[in-house]
């Protein structure tokens, strides 16, 4: 029994001795040359055919999205920020300071006063 | 005409060398990519896209080798990258099918069977291409390539980019590994 089992897998194993090559359907080079130009797009259309993807479009929509998100909440942080800056003691010392600096400038050298 | 003279016509831009390109090797291509990918409408395809693939990178062939063993390597590439593909696909579906929004009927294929196989071996043929699918990538393509395709040790070597003894020792493996699951099919 085992040995007709090990024969017929030692045939199977034989089976293919022999064989020849296959061959394509014909005109094989036609079709080449049809993919060959269909793939031979320009640039723009290429570039076309990959933004008007769903994947892409939606996804660039998110990333805008988040965008705009980021820059919203920073604005809102730096409006924030410069409420508190303007309000603190601090600021009011540096006003005045510039105010005295802008007394002494040329121009009331110039125009001064007799 | 020597294989040479056309890579360097096929370089400039000669349509008339490609034509002959395809025309004498497109048998050699289709039937490598048929043993391994064991679907002829595929085959058909994936014989294009090498070509395709000749025909745009033509320029990258340095003539280190022999200009079919470098298509030998394109085609198994393509194949292989095929049969990933396919794979990827089949596991997507079967997650799909678990969340039950996939209702397409699977279809299995039939055995394959070459055509260059004689009839009275065709049965036996079939038996063993679908226990050479069940092979690991390597042993596949060097049992393909040396008992469908014919090559030589040295030749299956130089299209893997391996040594004489890997090929020997791969096939090695291959052939008890085949006998094996021929045997666990019964």
């Amino acid at each position: 029994m085992s040995e007709q089992k090990h024969r017929d897998t030692e045939e199977i194993m034989d089976s293919l001795d022999g064989i020849r090559r296959a061959t394509p359907a014909p005109f094989l080079y036609t079709r080449v040359k049809a993919r060959l130009q269909k793939e031979g797009r320009t640039i723009w259309e290429q570039l076309g055919s990959f933004v008007a993807r769903p994947v892409v479009t939606v996804s660039t929509l998110i990333l805008v999205l988040i965008f705009n998100a980021v820059i919203v909440l920073n604005k809102e942080k730096s409006v924030e920020s410069s409420r508190i800056a303007i309000t603190s003691p601090q600021d009011n010392n540096s006003y005045d300071e510039t105010s005295l600096l802008a007394a002494t400038t040329s121009y009331d050298y110039v125009n001064a006063e007799p | 005409m020597d294989e040479r003279l056309l890579v360097e016509r096929l370089k400039e831009g000669d349509e008339s060398a490609f034509r002959i390109i395809v025309d004498t090797w497109q048998n050699m291509v289709y039937n490598t990519v048929l043993g391994i990918v064991q679907q002829a409408e595929d085959a058909e395809d994936i014989t294009q896209d090498v070509f395709v693939q000749v025909y745009q990178s033509i320029h990258s062939f340095k003539g280190d080798a022999k200009f079919s063993t470098w298509l030998y390597r394109i085609a198994v590439t393509k194949s292989l990258d095929h049969e990933r593909k396919k794979k990827r696909k089949k596991r997507f579906g079967f997650i799909r099918s678990l969340f039950g929004e996939d209702n397409e009927v699977v279809i299995h294929p039939p055995d394959f069977n070459h055509p260059g196989v004689a009839l009275d071996k065709k049965e036996k043929a079939a038996a063993l291409f679908h226990a050479i699918n069940l092979l690991p990538e390597n042993q596949r393509i060097a049992f393909v390539l040396n008992k469908v395709e014919g090559l030589s040790y040295q030749e299956v070597s130089d299209v893997m980019e391996t040594s004489v003894s890997s090929v020997e020792s791969l096939l090695h493996r291959a052939k008890s590994n085949l006998r094996k699951h021929l045997e666990e099919e019964k």
